[in-house]
């Protein structure tokens, strides 16, 4: 009777006693797709993070641009203030600069410069100012303009 | 029996009570669920999200040379909340050398009641960086863009001013507004507890796009120069202003403009607001002789007078019942047109008017572009008042008033392109100031528009020569010797109510040189001048010392050595 209900308490018994226990085979699998859930964890808090960092530098760097490209507007400011002409003509004065006022132009025999000083601005418009020039000779507002005061004149002549 | 009766009654209240909770709870959840979903999901979706507007930086404004007149710097606004800062002493201690401001003086803000106090307003860049680094909480350093002009008040009316909140007013920043401001960038994502967007997670990023650079037609050492000497002549003359313009005829461009008193557009909430409109460009007012070169070119154009042909002078003309008199009141009887020029005589450029009718006369003026916008890229353009036969208040007499310049109104630019027009053989130009537009996608040139040929290039020609040599006759204040110089000088009285002033006028010369191949024009306006009311004692000496350095600045070279430099090539 006594031995009927003496349960062993040897681990090696409790184990193979356990109701969930597992043949081998399905507990290798268990363990395969726990390490592939683990690795692919593994893997997404590893990306995670460097996309994380990455936007955190990016942003860090996106910062530092803006600050440099103030800077440089800054700097450039600065450099446009120093060469203000009110504060050159103050120091020129002061180094004993005067404006010009007898500009003598002296003839160079061959002296290699174009025949008409250069005008950048015209060497691209002047052939479409051709153009506007033809164009210039009938200007449909200009005639409107012209019929209603001929046309007024003529009523007021009938009148 | 009664007594489980009663019992069930009360079992079936509490259960029917129930039920009808349960089922009230039920339909808050459908409706909440189902029904009311995409609202409660977008006020959750809102409640995360963040949309962070990055302001983008205003472009700059460059003068011909590239020399900046006009850009943005970074400044800050540094305040705090002086109930989170944890340790206000220290705060201040680190502060005050920084800010430049008494450490009693911050350390008063830094531990008041207040839950926000402004500290320092428009401190510079590294202050405020700096105070970003360290990273106080409660201390905060917004940074704001302030429209710096490092030129001080040079070109204040062409430039115009940027307001606090970023918006252009006047000149070039009121006229290009929209393409110098730029677009504004935007970031979301979701927000952290203090409110940051977390770089984690859906995000969008779209880029602030900045604002155009704007190269001007204006050289700032011809800007320097006429401000300079404009200043100079109100001073000498005893003037209350002036303006001058510089323009270049054949394409129309302005190289220099200005009008005095102006105002330093750094510090514009410091000056008076009248100040702010442009002279050139809003002010209208009477010419005076200057017009006679409209009005001869009119007369010269239709054939009714030609440069040889002679008129008799008997001191003084009625026109629509108005007896109009010369400036001297006296009779020069038999006199040429180019006399009438140099004299400047009412009556005869009178008679020109006459002979071309008033409805010629009107036309060639409104193809002169009187009465009108000249279109020019400056903000706060006026018209000018010209009236003509179609009008009810148009008198006969007007035909004769109006050929000198009398009774109508114009702006500085309106003369400045009509006698440019006169320079670029009878070709109107519309007037420029902006010459090349550069943003982040392209560059564009803006080229010179011709608006309509006034009169013959053969007029154009003619009427030249003939101020060329009316100058000459009159032995005007305006020669510069070495160049051929065409031009007007004009007095005009001050209309008041009930007449003209008797005494103050409005001197002004419009010229242009070299005579053969015009290359700058300049128009000098001295208003109420009271060491002399006439514009060939005041207006014309100003004209020839400007163009005196025009040239050299312009790089023109004078007659003689353009000749010989021909010859040699």
């Amino acid at each position: 009777m006594s031995s009927n209900i003496l349960i062993s308490l040897r681990p090696e018994n409790v184990i193979r006693q356990l109701p969930w226990r597992l043949d081998s085979k399905a507990a290798l699998g268990f363990l395969l797709l726990l390490a592939t859930f683990s690795l692919v964890g593994w893997l997404y808090l590893t990306q995670a993070s460097a996309v994380t960092a990455t936007s955190y530098r990016i942003d860090a760097l996106r910062l530092e641009l803006d600050q440099i490209k103030n800077q440089n507007a800054a700097l450039t400011l600065e450099i446009a203030q120093l060469e203000a002409l009110s504060r050159i003509e103050v120091r020129a004065r002061e180094l004993g600069f005067a404006p010009t006022t007898n500009v003598r132009y002296l003839s160079v025999a061959n002296y290699p410069m174009p025949l008409e000083p250069e005008k950048p601005t015209f060497s691209v418009v002047q052939s479409d100012r051709a153009l506007d020039r033809d164009r210039a000779e009938f200007d449909p507002a200009m005639w409107w303009t012209d019929t209603l005061d001929n046309f007024a004149a003529w009523l007021e002549g009938s009148k | 029996m009664k007594t489980s009766d009663h019992s069930n009654y009360r079992i079936i209240t509490v259960m029917a009570v129930m039920s009808a909770a349960g089922l009230v709870l039920i339909g808050q959840l459908i409706r909440w669920q189902v029904v009311e979903h995409h609202r409660f999901a977008a006020l959750a979706e809102a409640e995360h999200q963040d949309e962070l507007v990055i302001p983008p930086h205003r472009g700059e404004i460059r003068d011909r040379e590239s020399h900046l007149l006009a850009a943005d710097v970074i400044q800050y606004d540094i305040s705090a909340s002086p109930k989170i800062i944890s340790d206000p002493y220290a705060t201040a201690d680190r502060l005050y050398r920084l800010l430049n401001v008494p450490r009693d003086e911050l350390l008063k803000s830094l531990t008041s009641d207040s839950t926000w106090v402004p500290l320092a307003k428009g401190a510079p860049q590294a202050v405020g960086e700096t105070i970003i680094e360290w990273d106080i909480v409660g201390l905060q350093a917004e940074p704001r863009a302030k429209r710096v002009y490092p030129e001080g008040d040079m070109g204040a009316h062409l430039l115009g001013f940027v307001n606090t909140n970023g918006n252009g007013f006047y000149g070039v920043e009121g006229f290009y507004d929209d393409m110098l401001r730029g677009k504004a960038g935007l970031q979301t994502g979701e927000r952290s507890p203090f409110g940051e967007i977390i770089p984690l997670g859906p995000s969008h990023y779209v880029p602030p796009i900045s604002g155009a650079t704007l190269y001007l037609t204006v050289d700032r050492s011809v800007q320097h120069m006429i401000e300079r000497e404009l200043q100079t002549a109100v001073k000498a003359y005893g003037a209350q202003g002036g303006s001058v313009v510089v323009l270049e005829p054949e394409t129309g461009a302005i190289l220099g403009m200005t009008s005095y008193p102006a105002y330093d557009p750094n510090n514009y909430n410091a000056s008076d607001e009248h100040l702010f409109f442009d002279p050139v460009v809003s002010q209208q007012y009477e010419p005076g002789s200057v017009f006679k070169v409209v009005t001869m070119a009119a007369g010269l154009d239709a054939g009714v007078i030609g440069p040889e042909g002679t008129i008799y002078d008997g001191g003084s003309i009625e026109v629509g019942g108005r007896v109009i008199f010369n400036w001297d009141r006296q009779a020069h009887e038999t006199v040429d047109m180019t006399d009438v020029l140099a004299k400047s005589l009412n009556v005869g450029i009178a008679q020109v008017a006459v002979a071309l009718g008033k409805d010629r006369f009107y036309t060639y003026l409104k193809r002169f572009g009187f009465g009108r916008l000249t279109e020019a890229d400056l903000s706060s353009e006026g018209p000018g008042t010209m009236k003509t036969p179609k009008d009810a208040d148009w008198h006969e007499s007007d035909l004769g008033t109006n050929s000198f310049g009398q009774g109508v109104a114009v702006t500085p630019l309106q003369i400045a392109v009509a006698v440019g027009a006169i320079a670029n053989e009878g070709l109107l130009m519309k007037p420029h100031i902006v010459n090349r537009v550069v943003d982040s996608e392209r560059e564009v040139e803006v080229k010179p528009v011709v608006v309509r040929r006034v009169v013959s290039q053969e007029t154009a020609t003619t009427l030249t020569k003939m101020l060329v040599e009316a100058l000459k006759r009159a032995n005007s204040e305006a020669l510069v010797p070495g160049y051929e110089v065409a031009g007007k000088t004009g007095t005009a009285e001050i209309p008041v109510p009930g007449g003209y002033h008797p005494t103050l006028t409005l001197a002004s010369f419009a010229g242009y040189l070299p005579a053969d191949d015009p290359q700058v024009l300049v128009l000098v306006i001295i208003d109420r001048p009271t060491t002399s009311r006439w514009g060939n004692t005041t207006a014309a000496p100003t004209f020839k010392r400007i163009a005196e350095q025009l040239v050299v600045i312009l790089n023109i070279p004078p007659k003689d050595a353009r000749q010989q430099l021909a010859s040699n090539n």
